[in-house]
């Protein structure tokens, strides 16, 4: 699993952006932006509160830059390790190691000190900001949007004098520029700034972070109603399907009518013999037909006749090809509703073939077995597997791993269900899946 | 004897006169359940055989209204839906019996003949004008010939039997024996003997009490 993360280019792509932030200072800080020249004139007499604010600003400005690497990158990194790993906890514990541990690299390698206090401040906040909003699922620009401009509102708390015995703004440019500020008299109007722009911002990026997760949220109502009526449609067309495939029987009923009478009108014994065959044709289309309408209709069938039909009901453009492992005779018979169950099977092995997509020497087996009178069918493959945590929902009708809503195993499900059998979910991560359909004793015949 | 066809498929038409025809009687056709009727109330049939899914007037409606026009006529419903509940309201609507589609020739002639004798065996024995009205139904849905015609077969054989049983030994559809069983059950003239077979479900077998 640590392994698979390795792999992805995104989690790299995070840790590049905290370590791009990490040494942006030694091409990006005061030297670059002016903010030494100022500081050398105001060290030298010049103590305008022109050039006060000035600095201030390009100080704010830099910080703020330096740090929208750090905090994006660890909360981006959080939340993707917490995601894929599947533990929510990872998204809060990983940006709160990973952010101090930038300023003590930072503090270690550069000769400037940056203080830590008011950040720990700031990192809960923005921290428990975006959690709060996470079941919304805010996408990571908008995170990075609404993060920057927290830093830039709660960076100004450090420049705010008379909050230094709080902790803030330890940092060695900013006490210098604090004193110059109580030298010229500039105290409170820094202050007042300070506060202003730190309201401002902050407060900005709630509603930002509120109205970003109130869209979503509407956005994800419409895409559900969108699915929902989607459903609604298909449900439609299946009952339209139905009734085309009632109409089926009528001109069935028209040829064993007459197919039927010929065998009473003749006597010839091969006449007879075609009739005889002809009828149990038109009888085995009238079964499926009675299958496909009914749910409960289930008739007596041989497994190596259920294993062709789903065999021959998977139409598929993949050139991998099911193989069928018969642990027990195929010449059993089972009761059950061929077409539905051959539609779960298929369903199965259609989300087995999802599985191993991808992968080099993807497998996919239909077992069948025979367990205390019980007989086992199950599809297994050796994709990634299913985190027990996702096989509580797997069987929810709309859940999909996929960016379809997930009907198959719901299906299923109904399926098994109406034929009396349990199912049973067989999966190691890694290693991959088998879905098992048992049917009872009683749909089995010896 | 003559027999009415009431069916909006020509295929079927065709192939349900061809068989009477074989079987030696005589057909009237009819297209759907309001020219079924009107040839009825002209001509009368000794058996009429009624589709369930027709325009302008389904199979139920039109047995109704056949059963007002006449209360001991058999009337055979030709459908493919194989719910009881659809079976149900049929019989309530007067229906005699089902022939379930596909249907083969032998049997539907053998159906035919056996509903056409009893009901000449209710009109041979002539009773009570009172009594004959009682005689077609003993409940909705019930008429007494088809319910002393199954409670024959049980009382005279003593032994219990699925419906699926019955229903072949008696000559009448699944779901008209259900529904008179089920109406047995309730009088109390049978009891529910469940069978526990060594494949598949435990079954309900039914049997006369005495």
């Amino acid at each position: 699993m640590i392994a698979s993360l390795m792999k992805s280019w995104t989690i790299w792509i995070k840790i590049g952006v905290i370590l791009f932030g990490v040494f942006l200072l030694s091409w990006l800080g005061p030297d670059e932006i002016g903010l030494t020249d100022l500081l050398i004139s105001l060290r030298e007499g010049e103590e305008t509160g022109n050039k006060l604010m000035l600095a201030v600003f390009l100080l704010i400005s830099l910080n703020t830059v330096l740090a929208l690497f750090h905090y994006i990158g660890a909360l981006l990194l959080g939340d993707e390790i917490g995601a894929r790993l599947n533990r929510p906890w990872l998204k809060i514990i990983i940006p709160l190691i990973v952010i101090p541990l930038d300023y003590i690299v930072i503090n270690a390698y550069y000769s400037l000190t940056y203080s830590f206090s008011a950040y720990a401040l700031l990192l809960l906040f923005a921290i428990l900001l975006l959690q709060a909003f996470e079941k919304d699922r805010l996408k990571p620009i908008i995170k990075s949007i609404i993060c920057s401009q927290l830093i830039f509102g709660i960076e100004w708390l450090n420049e705010i004098p008379s909050l230094s015995q709080y902790g803030f703004g330890q940092g060695s440019l900013s006490m210098e520029l604090k004193d110059i500020a109580v030298q010229v008299g500039f105290e409170q109007s820094l202050t007042l700034y300070s506060l202003t722009l730190c309201l401002i911002f902050v407060i900005n990026a709630v509603i930002l972070a509120v109205y970003f997760s109130l869209a979503e949220q509407k956005w994800r109502i419409k895409q559900e109603l969108h699915y929902a009526q989607l459903e609604a449609m298909q449900s439609r067309s299946g009952r339209e399907a139905l009734y085309l495939v009632h109409d089926l029987k009528t001109p069935l009923t028209a040829i064993e009518g007459l197919n039927s009478l010929i065998s009473l009108k003749v006597d010839d014994s091969k006449i007879k013999e075609y009739c005889q065959k002809i009828s149990s044709s038109i009888h085995s289309v009238s079964d499926m037909i009675s299958e496909i309408l009914y749910d409960d209709k289930k008739h007596w069938c041989r497994i190596k006749d259920l294993v062709g039909y789903v065999k021959a009901s998977r139409l598929s453009g993949t050139n991998l090809n099911l193989k069928v492992d018969f642990q027990t005779d195929p010449e059993i018979k089972i009761l059950i509703n061929k077409i539905r169950m051959t539609r779960a099977l298929v369903n199965l092995i259609d989300n087995a073939y999802d599985a191993v997509n991808g992968i080099e020497d993807g497998k996919i087996l239909l077992k069948i077995k025979t367990y205390e009178n019980e007989l086992w069918l199950g599809v297994s493959d050796n994709g990634i597997g299913i985190t027990p945590k996702e096989q509580e929902k797997i069987w929810k009708a709309g859940f999909s791993t996929k960016s379809h809503p997930g009907m198959g195993l719901a299906f299923v499900r109904q399926v098994a269900k109406g034929h009396g059998a349990s199912l049973e979910i067989d999966s190691k991560l890694g290693h991959g899946t088998t879905i098992w359909i048992k049917l009872a004793e009683r749909s089995v015949s010896r | 004897m003559n027999i009415l066809v009431i069916d909006d498929d020509a295929s079927i038409q065709y192939m349900l006169s061809e068989i009477c025809e074989f079987a030696g009687w005589n057909v009237d056709t009819a297209n759907n359940g309001k020219e079924g009727l009107n040839v009825f109330a002209e001509k009368g049939a000794d058996v009429v055989l009624v589709d369930y899914h027709m325009p302008e007037m389904d199979g139920i409606k039109t047995v109704g209204e056949l059963r007002t026009l006449n209360a001991d006529v058999p009337i055979l419903v030709l459908t493919v839906d194989e719910r009881q509940e659809i079976a149900d309201r049929f019989l309530e609507a007067g229906a005699t019996d089902f022939a379930l589609k596909p249907v083969k020739a032998p049997d539907l002639i053998s159906r035919i003949q056996l509903h056409a004798r009893l009901a000449k065996l209710t009109q041979s024995a002539p009773q009570q004008k009172f009594s004959e009205e009682k005689d077609v139904f003993v409940t909705k849905g019930i008429s007494k010939r088809t319910l002393c015609h199954i409670s024959d077969f049980l009382h005279s054989n003593r032994e219990p039997f699925s419906v699926d049983t019955i229903s072949k030994e008696v000559g009448l559809a699944y779901p008209t024996v259900y529904r008179y069983i089920m109406h047995l059950l309730d009088e109390g003239k049978v009891e529910i003997i469940v069978s526990y077979q060594k494949i598949g479900r435990p079954k309900n077998l039914y049997q006369w009490i005495d």
